[in-house]
This record gives C-alpha cells, sequence and structure tokens, in this order.
C-alpha cells in the first residue's frame, strides 16, 4: 500500500499548487474584465490596451497551468467537467487574442469573452472537483482527443463571433446617425464586425460539424450506435441547425441585418446548452445522460 | 406566376409548390422547426411507458402521446419534416446549380484594357518585347503557377484568361448533396438496421437472432398507403461464447476496462476463436457488431453456494462449511444426507397465495436458494433458504438438523449490444464527403487572370487584372508577383 501513498501524497501535492495557479488565472481574467470595463465606460484607449495585455499574460500563464495538468494526468487535459471549463476559458480568449490582433485599438468585444472565462474558471473552481480522474473505458478511444479539440475550438470561435455580434449591435444604430465614434471605431468599422462576425461562424460551423461527426464516429464504437438522441447529442444538432439558418440567412437580403445578429447570438446560446445546458437538464429531468462524465 | 391560359391549373399549382421548396425562405422554416421540436424532446422524456406522462404532465399527457411528443424523433411528423428538408435540398440543387455551373464554367476570354482596369487587383507592364514574346513569358508564368488558359486575338493585339480553383466555388454544393447521403444512410438504418441486446454467461453457448424484413402497404393513416415494413425475428446460424469476462484496475481501484474474450461460430465451425473486445474495440462479424456494454451476476443461477449444518436446539455448527455445485449432489460430510442446489434468485418476493417464491429484481438485495435433500438416495424435501433470514423454514424435515445458507458464488455475464446497421456505410461517406466540401469551399479559391497584350508603337502594353472569389489579400500578393514575373527578364527564358 506504501506504494499507492506515495503516489496519493504527491498527487495532492501537485494538485494543490495547480489549484492555487488556477485562481491566480482567474484573477487575471478578472483584471481584464474589469480593466475592459474601464476602457468601456471612460473610453480610454489606453485602459483597452492594457486590458488585452493582461490578457496574453492571463492567456501564457493558463497554457502553463494546462500543460502541467496534461503532465500530472498523463493524458488530454479535458476529461471533467472541471478541466473542460479551464480549456473553454482558454481557448475562447486565445481566440480572442487572434481575431483583435487585427484591429487597431477596439477593444470592445473583449467585455463578453473575459466575463466568460471568468465565470467559466470560477464555476470550475467553486462547484467541480479538481480530481485528476483516471480514464474510464469509454473515453479509452483514439476519438477522445479529436472529439474535444474539435468541439471546443468551435465554442472557442462561436464564442468570440457572438461578443463581436453584440457589440455590432450595441453601437449599431448610434455609429449609422454619425454619432459616438469612440471607443476606436468609424463608420467602416462596422460592416467590418458584422463581416468578421460571420467569418468566424462560417469558420467554427465545419468544426462543430467534424465535431458531431468524430462523436458519431466514437459513439457508433463505444455504445454501437452512431446517433442516439441523448441530450448533448441533441443539443449539439440543434446548435448546429441554428448556425446553418444563420450562415443562410446572411445570403437573404431582408435577413442579413438584425435577423442575422439574432440567430447568431441565438446558435451561441445554443452552444452553451450543449456544453453545460443539458448537465442542468439532465438534472432538472432527471434524464439520464451518456455523456456523463462531462458532468 | 399566376395562372393563365398557357399554364393550366395543375401546372400552376405544381410551380407554385416547386417554387415554395425553391425557396431558402423555407428551407430556414423547415431548420427552424426542426430545432424547435428537437429542444421539446430534450425537455420532455423520451419513450417512457404512458403511465409515466400520465404520472408527470396530468391532464397534458394526452396530448403529449397523441402528438407524437414522447417518441419526437421518430414522430410521424418528424420525418415529414425531414422529407421537406430532402425536397428542399434536392429543388434548391436542380434550381441553382445548372446556371452557377455555367457562368463559373463560361467567361469573356475576350477583353479589352479598359474591362482589365475595371478589376479590383490591376498592373499595367510595359515591355520592349514584340507582343509574341511577351506572350510566350506570360503563358510560361501562369504555366509556373498551375493556371489553366484560354487566348483569343483581337485587332489591337490578343487577350489571355487564366483561371484555377474553379472546384472551390462547388464547396457548398458538395456539403449539400452529403447532407443528403447521410439522411439517406439514416433512413436505410431505420428500415433495414436492427439492435438487440443479450446477457452471456461464461462458458454458455448462445444462437444469435437475426431479423427479417417484409415489405408491404399500410393504408390505415387516412387511407393513404404507406409502405410498412414487418420486422421478424429468427435464429441464425452464428452462435456466440463468452468465454471470460474481467475487469481491468487502476493502481487507485477505478476501473479502467471491461473486457470479454468471444468466440464466433457459423454454422458448427469455429470462424473467430477467443477474440478480445472491450469498450471502443467491437468485434464485427458478417455485418453483425458485438459491443461491451454491461456485466453483471446472474440473477436466477449461481455457480456454487456454501452451508453449513447447525443443531436446531442449541445453535451450534455440526459441520465446518461445505461447497454444493449447482445442479450436482453432493454429500454433506457426517450425515446420511445430500444436498443439491437446484434454484436461485437473487431478490426474492414472497406470494402468500401460492406460496411461492419469485424474484423481485436482478439485484443482489435479498438473495434466496433452493436446494433439493436426500436420505438414502430419496428426496425428502425441497426448502428455500434465505441469505437474510436464516430460520424461515424448516429445511430438513423430523431431524435437528438446521441448513444455513452462508455464500455463494454467482456467475457472471457481460451485456453485449448486438447491432446491424447497413446504413453506417452511407452515413460515414456522407460525414467524409462533407468533410470534402468544407475543404472545398474554405481552401480552394477561385482564381481568375485576364490580360491584354497590345502593341503601342515600340512598345507592347500588358494589362494584368484578376479577381478571386475569397481571400482577396492572399490573390493580391500572387497577382503582383505574375505582373513582377512577366515585367523580369528572367522569367520565360524563351527570348532568342
Amino acid at each position: 500500500m506504501s506504494n499507492l501513498e506515495t503516489i496519493l501524497s504527491r498527487d495532492a501535492y501537485i494538485l494543490s499548487i495547480e489549484v492555487r495557479l488556477f485562481w491566480l488565472v482567474a484573477l487575471l481574467y478578472g483584471i481584464c474584465l474589469i480593466l475592459y470595463l474601464i476602457h468601456l465606460t471612460t473610453k480610454k484607449t489606453g485602459a483597452g490596451r492594457l486590458a488585452t495585455n493582461m490578457l496574453w499574460v492571463a492567456v501564457i500563464t493558463h497554457a502553463g497551468l494546462i500543460l502541467l495538468r496534461t503532465f500530472e494526468g498523463q493524458r488530454a487535459p479535458f476529461q471533467t467537467l472541471y478541466e473542460s471549463l479551464s480549456w473553454f476559458a482558454w481557448s475562447a480568449s486565445i481566440t480572442y487574442l487572434y481575431v483583435e490582433r487585427k484591429w487597431k485599438d477596439i477593444f470592445l468585444p473583449g467585455i463578453l469573452v473575459t466575463s466568460l472565462a471568468v465565470g467559466a474558471s470560477l464555476y470550475a473552481l467553486l462547484t467541480r472537483s479538481p480530481a485528476v480522474e483516471p480514464l474510464s473505458p469509454p473515453l479509452q478511444s483514439y476519438w477522445f482527443e479529436w472529439h474535444v479539440i474539435l468541439a471546443f475550438l468551435s465554442y472557442a470561435v462561436f464564442v468570440v463571433s457572438c461578443s463581436i455580434e453584440i457589440v455590432y449591435l450595441a453601437i449599431n444604430s448610434s455609429v449609422k446617425k454619425g454619432l459616438r465614434l469612440e471607443y476606436g471605431l468609424n463608420r467602416g468599422n462596422l460592416e467590418t464586425f458584422h463581416r468578421t462576425s460571420f467569418r468566424l461562424a462560417l469558420f467554427g460551423f465545419p468544426l462543430l460539424t467534424f465535431g458531431i461527426f468524430s462523436g458519431a464516429a466514437w459513439a457508433n464504437e463505444a455504445w454501437g450506435r452512431y446517433w442516439g438522441w441523448d441530450p448533448k447529442e441533441t443539443w449539439s444538432l440543434i446548435t448546429w441547425t441554428v448556425f446553418a439558418i444563420y450562415l443562410h440567412s446572411m445570403s437573404i437580403q431582408k435577413w442579413k441585418e438584425l435577423p442575422a445578429s439574432l440567430f447568431n447570438i441565438l446558435g451561441f446560446i445554443c452552444m452553451l446548452m450543449t456544453f453545460i445546458g443539458v448537465n442542468w437538464l439532465a438534472r432538472l429531468l432527471g434524464i439520464p445522460s451518456l455523456h456523463l462524465y462531462a458532468m | 406566376m399566376a395562372a393563365s391560359d398557357k399554364n393550366p391549373i395543375h401546372k400552376t399549382i405544381g410551380n407554385k409548390i416547386w417554387g415554395l421548396f425553391g425557396s431558402l425562405k423555407f428551407t430556414l422554416f423547415i431548420l427552424f422547426s426542426l430545432a424547435l421540436f428537437s429542444i421539446i424532446g430534450t425537455f420532455i422524456q423520451q419513450n417512457q411507458p404512458p403511465a409515466f406522462y400520465t404520472m408527470a404532465y396530468g391532464k397534458w399527457a394526452s396530448l403529449i402521446l397523441r402528438l407524437g411528443l414522447e417518441d419526437m424523433y421518430h414522430a410521424r411528423w418528424f420525418s415529414t419534416l425531414l422529407i421537406f428538408l430532402i425536397a428542399n435540398i434536392v429543388v434548391c440543387t436542380i434550381d441553382r446549380f445548372p446556371p452557377k455551373w455555367k457562368t463559373t464554367l463560361e467567361s469573356r476570354v475576350d477583353v479589352d484594357a479598359r474591362f482589365i482596369k475595371n478589376l479590383l487587383n490591376n498592373h499595367t507592364i510595359i515591355l520592349n518585347d514584340e507582343p509574341v514574346f511577351a506572350r510566350e513569358r506570360i503563358l510560361n508564368v501562369l504555366r509556373s503557377k498551375r493556371y489553366k488558359i484560354k487566348e483569343a486575338n483581337n485587332a489591337e493585339g490578343m487577350s489571355i484568361y487564366a483561371w484555377k480553383g474553379m472546384i472551390g466555388r462547388f464547396g457548398s454544393d458538395v456539403v449539400h448533396v452529403s447532407l443528403l447521403l447521410i439522411l439517406a444512410g439514416v433512413i436505410i438504418g431505420s428500415i433495414v438496421g436492427f439492435k438487440d441486446f443479450g446477457a452471456f454467461y461464461e462458458g454458455e453457448v448462445t444462437t444469435i437472432p437475426v431479423t427479417e424484413f417484409q415489405f408491404g402497404i399500410d393504408s390505415s393513416w387516412y387511407g393513404i398507403p404507406l409502405p410498412k415494413i414487418q420486422r421478424h425475428k429468427k435464429a441464425s446460424d452464428i452462435q456466440l461464447r463468452l468465454d471470460k469476462f474481467w475487469i481491468d484496475y487502476y493502481e487507485t481501484g477505478q476501473i479502467k476496462q471491461y473486457n470479454s474474450l468471444l468466440t464466433v461460430s457459423d454454422n458448427g465451425k469455429e470462424v473467430i476463436k477467443g477474440k478480445q473486445i472491450w469498450v471502443n474495440a467491437p468485434l464485427h462479424y458478417k455485418g453483425l457488431t458485438f459491443y461491451q456494454s454491461s456485466y453483471g451476476m446472474a440473477y436466477d443461477k449461481v455457480k456454487q453456494a456454501e452451508f453449513v449444518l447447525k443443531n436446531s436446539k442449541s445453535g451450534k455448527a455440526i459441520t465446518p462449511l461445505f461447497t454444493a455445485d449447482w445442479n450436482t449432489p453432493s454429500d454433506i460430510s457426517g450425515t446420511d444426507y445430500m444436498i443439491k442446489v437446484v434454484g436461485f434468485v437473487s431478490d426474492f418476493a414472497f406470494d402468500p397465495a401460492t406460496k411461492a417464491i419469485f424474484p423481485k429484481s436482478a439485484e443482489h438485495n435479498n438473495p434466496a436458494i433452493n436446494v433439493e435433500i436426500y436420505k438414502a438416495g430419496k428426496l425428502v424435501s425441497r426448502p428455500w433458504l434465505f441469505y437474510n433470514y436464516a430460520d424461515l423454514f424448516a429445511a430438513i424435515p423430523d431431524s435437528n438438523y438446521e441448513l444455513v445458507f452462508q455464500r455463494y458464488q454467482g456467475i457472471v455475464y457481460t451485456g453485449l449490444s448486438i447491432n446491424n446497421d447497413p446504413g453506417t456505410t452511407v452515413v460515414w461517406a456522407g460525414a467524409v464527403l462533407m468533410v470534402v466540401g468544407f475543404f472545398m469551399a474554405f481552401f480552394i479559391f477561385h482564381k481568375k487572370i485576364w490580360i491584354n497584350v497590345k502593341r503601342n508603337g515600340n512598345e507592347t502594353e500588358v494589362y494584368v487584372g484578376g479577381m478571386i472569389n475569397k481571400n482577396k489579400f492572399i490573390f493580391e500578393r500572387e497577382l503582383s508577383e505574375i505582373a513582377e514575373s512577366i515585367k523580369s527578364d528572367i522569367s520565360g527564358g524563351m527570348r532568342k
């Protein structure tokens, strides 16, 4: 038994460091959020720049945390909901930084992205067990990593797409009237926002599709069917359908403005349902979900 | 479209229906309905017995059952929506693909300088060469960049049209067609696929049932003839034997893997021997797939049971613990009695009317064992003994003995899902095609370049312009490179 005890005490030590590091990351995301909010209220470019630089620090620290977790578990770091939430916060933030890099002094979409990063981190830290679980039988599949990476990449892209769309909706009318060209915005940005949001969703859509396909292939090997209307499966299809509606509505002249924007936001809400909401749904209705390990 | 003399009424209606299915707004309506009903399906528990809905939803239950909301994804109108979606994709593709193909394929070759100068990306190059040499050099540059080329001569000089990546335009069409393929696979699976579940005991041979199909007509729905499929289960020639079931554990005690060792025989001949399956690694044979799905202990059988014999008055043990195998008589040492285990229930219930013992569940909550007691080869009693209630009935009549059921060793079974779905291959083909379609749409760009070459005094004027359907930035660079290559001397190498 002493062998087992050594393992357990070593694991507990690494885990305590890791949880503290995650708190630090959550704090960094929180600081970013506050700086973005200062940018929103004071309209000062400096605050926005600082926020983005801080977000880089947070993302790099968070990358270190995820690497630590990978070595600790000797496997891909997204098995439990605790790990997935951490991964979600990180991938959404880095995707946002990648997109924001192309703009000059525009920081508004950062508010929603960092809010979600803070929310996901706190949800994981406060309610989920940080224990490193070994891979349960159904997870031992070569589809596991692909499925999760593809799904979360699509989540990250949809988060950023929706953040930009919301900013677009918020400033749309005032900018069109020629008012309030602040926050580094000009008339041209407006269309860029709507387009960028569209192009991100256009990129996220195949990723979601591949995520669903890899999940179906995996389910076919583990459970003997590629589709079973499990709540998570159903919601992923609903998300897919709503984004299909969004992408098509962008080519209807009358719908490409406000309706399209609303579809994008609806798609984002469905995505949150797929990721987090189904757990709540399963508990609420007592519906057994096969995706239990993601709870 | 209004009805006129030329268009009889049935044609007008036909056109209207065609127009409806060809409209993008109708697509969005279908998709929206599918999403909405799928959402409802996740809020109402699916595939429960009717009583469940009466309890959970009260007076709404009848509405739920009538609308088929309790089996949402197999309800007739859910299938109807899917059929609408299929019709919608087919009509849209027929309407839109041919003109798109035509305009993409056909392009102006003979253009003048003004046309090129109106393009977003354009360059003007002045060369000292003859137009013939300029042409040679331009063609070489374009060929080295893998463009396809068409040429035309005109009064002032000549025009060149070059293009590549045309198939990128059809990525979205490929995605649409692949969706049809996936839906076709789903339909095939729902018609001829079947799924079964079986518990297999170690060492036991089981004949695998398969499902047969009969096609007919069903007119029960408003007298409309609809195809009907009848399924019959029948025994196949395939037999399965579980050689072993075991569980692997991690060092920390968590379950690592469930494993079954299977042997398959077909027509009495062993075809697969000792194949190990586990979760995520099923066994395939002749279209059937066997999946590791669950495991458990038999609720109606044991491998062996252990007893002690006590003095019914003093309560002291007379014999040490002794073992009796299932259905095998064995001596009770120190006595002239024999014992045989003939029955078992893992969670017993007692029916006072018939005084019968019957199983309440498959859990091992309240085990009871049925034994036969022989004295000098003659059956004297057939009592039930209870694991949790030691002295409910006297086991051996006319004696001072009391038989106590102490322990038992259950029989492990493996739960296997048996599945046959010929539609799966079609679904995968559709999935692969969709991946290809997305890659075509995202990574192959349709690039078009027009070049006009014209003699002007001693010089040759070359106008280069182009268009791309996306990714304008990369194209801008490529076009500049082409212009540079045409300008520079070293490029073609065909000069004399």
